[in-house]
């Protein structure tokens, strides 16, 4: 079922004035699809999703799920009113109850004319999803996280809601057991083929998981997109500084083709880069180019490349690639190289890029 | 930053459907707030008319103007303080050293001190008096007979004496044991909690054991001691029960038995001048209250006390620690030991006669197979355990209530009903009762019927416990996580069945303490039962003070007996469940 947000506004009271949390905010999720909110904290996700469930009511805007209109001006459903189930970031696992009871508890609300027998079925179907059906009658305070974390889902499903909102479930694990669940529960919800409103900080739990990603700041959409479009072509310096590492060469464009090609001059040097529409020649722009675009080279020859020449400052170890940073004029550049590559700080080196790897952000919307 | 004006419209639709959401809540809210605020503000008006309150004879500033030319308002306005600040000296100086003692040098027996230090809350502040106008009443008090003995051997003959109890210096002995178990309570926890690495770094920087207890230890804790000094004045401040049992019979007053006195006892009562007092004494500790509150506060700004458990390092204090010992056996004779013996021992007499070989010819179970066979004492008996259910059952409920409010909605105007919760705390529990009278005696109010009833005095008791209610459930919802609420709002639960399924069952440990809390201390209520007290509603202690005031020593310590053989065990147990709940002091 469609999720869909139209220009949700919502302020807070804090103790210095009033907080803008959300200001103007629209989306729409498709029926079926796995949707992200991306954002640092504080960026107004989490009330996003808030809103849509029900537990904060928007000071103004429209909210549907399907074809009901949950919140608007004039109508607010409280969340027992939603088709909805929801995974919080603490699992909010009842203590006082155990793994049977926690699941079957939304079967038990208003009349949803199950017998006892029907009830247990839902819940250990539900609990099977989750490998937890061994475990039915455990009470919950003897569950590890990655079990709550299970049971929660669990919970959240056995409605057989029509959308899933899932607020960080994963920010509470360990490294390891987090990137297990990832991969598990985005599987889990691609079977059950429900429609997802995922909250995350986590990047790369969002770029794993989503088929659409919208990067959130200071309470609006900065990008909507698909994981590698927005990996690939940021739109704005701070998506492409929150979606992983990057480098940014400041300059102008010195030279422009008609066929989207054009030159940069920076302090750096001159580098070729794919030019968006609309750029006029002359223009500040900013280059950015991701570390594990860099590759070293021997010599200076640039081809159809761009090479930058400078001295090797520090070198990290880390396992998979060598964090290698690389003073290039007064500029530190950073590159990921093969772990097996043998460079020192002191030693100068070239660093070959291909155009392609290039996205060119016109510098007065980059901010 | 918006401008508000915009804002108001969500604002206030917002607010509208918090308030429609929560409407049991705020009916009981009202309810409440109609219990605490109405006496008070009839007692203020009361104090401003001539007259008996259901008929007044109009508006007058008299009543102040009689009282504050009194000259036993003053009197008894200076003996308050006299007694409430010699005896917390007493009472803090007994209870720091004690909480050292125990709290960190190597006194044998530390452990089962940690317990029996606690069981002077169990006996009521009232026996405690009895039990000591036993033992030292001018001519047959029992350590004056053997002092009396002692002396004869030396040459001096003497009628009665040579102590009283009955004088300020007994009031003051009284005062300064009697609340040692609850500043111990206060100050134990800082002496635990304590940073133990404060005082490594002293003797790190070359102090030795005694200067880092004076230049270290001592310093960092003063504010904690402090705080609980002003704590232990001020409920000496409200103290009613030794002051009216030894007090009254010498003609000393203090503000609390001033206002009973002129209240309930002499003829004809006049309420205009007790309203006056009343109200006086209410806004000196609200003044008092708040200066606490201050302090406290200050106190916690330049806190050592960082909330984990340390175990600090024990001092050895070498033979001293017998010493200590005896001095810590010592205390808790003349706290429990001695006033509980003498009191069973006049429970087991036919009439009153001091302890002797002659007298123990006339030990007999009687009185007590006696009480069992007055029907009169099987009503008390019964309307005590009726008030305790009612008093215990509702204070614990609208605190829950109320503090659910407080806690987890936005409404408007919460913060200030939490305010309005902690109001009664500084309200002395007489003034309670006397705003009580005074509100259920006038009309409209009257019509009520319930003056004179159990029912009102179950109403006192509430307002008069609601304060530590609300601040043990405030705790306790603190705790519970918000979004584990949340989550069953999500899985389709209305906000009345969240309560019942989730919020109730997690909060029951905190609902038990509350209510075992409520009920020992209901139990052991004197001022609020005896200032309300009618035919009908009569309690244990006010029965037990009835047979005290007729002459029938031997039946009061009966009652007496039994009473505290029932609140030893709640009271241990009831601070189990507290600190377990909260952690908090009683």
């Amino acid at each position: 079922m469609r999720i869909q947000v139209k220009e949700l506004t919502k302020t807070f009271e804090a103790m210095d004035g009033i907080v803008r949390a959300l200001k103007g905010l629209s989306f729409e999720v498709k029926p079926g699809e796995f949707y992200t909110l991306l954002g640092p904290s504080g960026c107004g996700k989490s009330t996003t999703l808030r809103c849509v469930a029900g537990l904060e009511r928007p000071d103004s805007g429209e909210i549907s799920i399907g074809d009901q209109v949950v919140a608007s001006a004039n109508a607010f459903a409280p969340p027992n009113e939603r088709p909805i189930g929801m995974v919080f970031q603490s699992y909010a696992i009842w203590p006082h109850m155990t793994v049977f009871k926690n699941v079957a508890f939304p079967l038990k609300q208003g009349k949803t004319g199950l017998s006892k027998a029907e009830m247990k079925e839902r819940v250990m179907e539900a609990l099977a999803l989750v490998k937890m059906d061994e475990l039915v009658d455990r009470p919950a305070p003897y569950l590890s996280g990655g079990q709550q974390q299970r049971v929660a889902l669990a919970r959240a499903l056995v409605s057989k809601p029509q959308v899933l909102l899932l607020d960080e479930p994963l920010s509470n694990l360990d490294a390891k057991l987090r990137e297990e669940l990832r991969v598990e529960l985005k599987e889990l919800v691609q079977r059950v083929g429900i429609t997802t409103l995922y909250v995350t900080h986590d990047q790369v739990e969002a770029l794993a998981m989503s088929d659409r990603i919208a990067v959130m700041l200071n309470g609006g959409i900065l990008q909507e997109a698909r994981p590698k479009e927005l990996y690939l072509a940021p739109a704005s310096k701070f998506v492409a500084q929150f979606i992983g590492q990057v480098n940014f060469f400041e300059g102008r464009i010195a030279e422009h083709s008609d066929e989207g090609w054009g030159l940069v001059e920076t302090s750096q040097g001159q580098l070729r880069c794919p030019l968006p529409a609309g750029i006029p020649k002359g223009a500040t722009v900013l280059v950015t180019v991701r570390p594990e675009s860099l590759h070293t080279s021997q010599n200076g020859e640039s081809g159809d490349g761009n090479v930058l020449e400078g001295r090797v400052e520090k070198t990290i170890f880390l396992g998979d690639f060598i964090d290698c940073q690389v003073l290039v004029g007064s500029q530190l550049v950073r590159a990921k190289l093969p772990p097996t590559s043998d460079v020192g700080p002191g030693e100068r080196l070239f660093l070959r890029f291909s155009p392609q790897a290039c996205v060119v952000l016109p510098i007065r919307t980059a901010d | 930053m918006e401008s508000t004006a915009a804002l108001a419209l969500p604002r206030v639709r917002a607010f509208w459907d918090q308030a429609r959401r929560n409407i049991v809540l705020i009916l009981v809210t009202v309810f409440l707030l109609f219990l605490i605020l109405v006496p008070l503000i009839r007692l203020l008006f009361s104090s401003f008319q001539r007259g008996h309150p259901a008929i007044p004879e109009g508006w007058t500033l008299q009543n102040y103007v009689a009282a504050y030319s009194l000259p036993i308002f003053y009197e008894a306005f200076g003996t308050t303080v006299l007694i409430s600040a010699v005896g917390t000296f007493i009472t803090l100086v007994i209870a720091v050293l004690f909480a050292w003692l125990i709290e960190r040098t190597d006194m044998p027996l530390r452990n089962l001190a940690w317990t029996l230090i606690l069981i002077p809350m169990a006996i009521p502040g009232v026996l405690f008096a009895l039990g000591w106008a036993l033992l030292l009443a001018p001519k047959t008090g029992v350590i004056n007979v053997l002092l009396r003995g002692a002396l004869d051997l030396v040459g001096i003959h003497l009628d009665q004496g040579p102590v009283s109890i009955y004088s300020l210096g007994g009031l003051i002995f009284l005062d300064g044991l009697r609340g040692v178990s609850t500043l111990f309570l206060m100050v134990v926890g800082a002496f635990r909690m304590m940073d133990p690495s404060l005082e490594e770094a002293a003797r790190v920087a070359k102090a030795n054991a005694r200067g880092t207890f004076f230049q270290v230890t001592l310093p960092a804790l003063l504010p904690a001691i402090l705080t609980a000094g002003m704590y232990s004045f001020i409920s000496s401040m409200d103290s009613f029960e030794a002051p009216l049992a030894v007090g009254l019979p010498a003609g000393i007053f203090v503000l609390a038995t001033l206002i009973y006195f002129t209240a309930r006892l002499q003829a004809p009562v006049d309420y205009g001048l007790s309203a006056v007092y009343g109200v006086t004494f209410m806004f000196i500790l609200i003044f008092l209250l708040i200066g606490y509150r201050r302090a406290v506060r200050y106190s916690e700004r330049f806190s050592t006390i960082t909330g984990k458990g340390f175990r600090p390092r024990v001092i050895s204090v070498g033979k001293w620690r017998y010493a200590a010992l005896g001095l810590f056996v010592f205390y808790f004779l003349l706290t429990v030991a001695a006033p509980f013996a003498i009191l069973l021992w006049a429970s087991l007499l036919p009439s009153y006669r001091s302890p002797s070989f002659e007298a123990l010819s006339f030990v007999s179970p009687a009185n007590y197979l006696e009480a069992f066979s007055r029907p009169h004492l099987l009503s008390v008996a019964s309307n005590t355990l009726i008030l305790m259910a009612i008093a215990a059952t509702a204070t614990t409920v609208l605190a829950l209530f109320v503090s659910w409010i407080v806690v987890r909605t936005k409404l408007r105007g919460r913060s200030l009903l939490d305010g309005m919760m902690f109001l009664p705390h500084s309200i002395p529990g007489i003034v309670i009762a006397l705003a009580m009278i005074m509100a259920y005696l006038s009309p409209p109010l009257r019509y009520l019927g319930i003056y004179g009833s159990l029912w009102i005095v179950a109403m006192g008791l509430i307002v008069s416990y609601i304060a530590f209610g609300t601040r043990l459930m405030n705790s306790a919802i603190v705790q519970i996580q918000k979004e584990l609420e949340e989550a069953a709002y999500v899985c389709g639960a209305t906000s009345t069945r969240t309560l019942l399924a989730i919020t109730l069952p997690l909060l029951f440990p905190a609902f038990a303490a509350g209510w075992i809390w409520v009920a020992v201390h209901s139990l052991r209520a004197f001022s609020i039962p005896l200032m309300l007290a009618s035919k009908k509603n009569e309690v244990f202690s006010v029965l037990l003070w009835q047979y005290w005031s007729d002459g029938d020593v031997p039946m009061a310590a009966t009652l007496g007996v039994m009473l505290v053989i029932v609140l030893i065990p709640l009271t241990l147990v009831m601070r189990r469940f507290i600190v377990k709940v909260s952690g908090q002091q009683d």
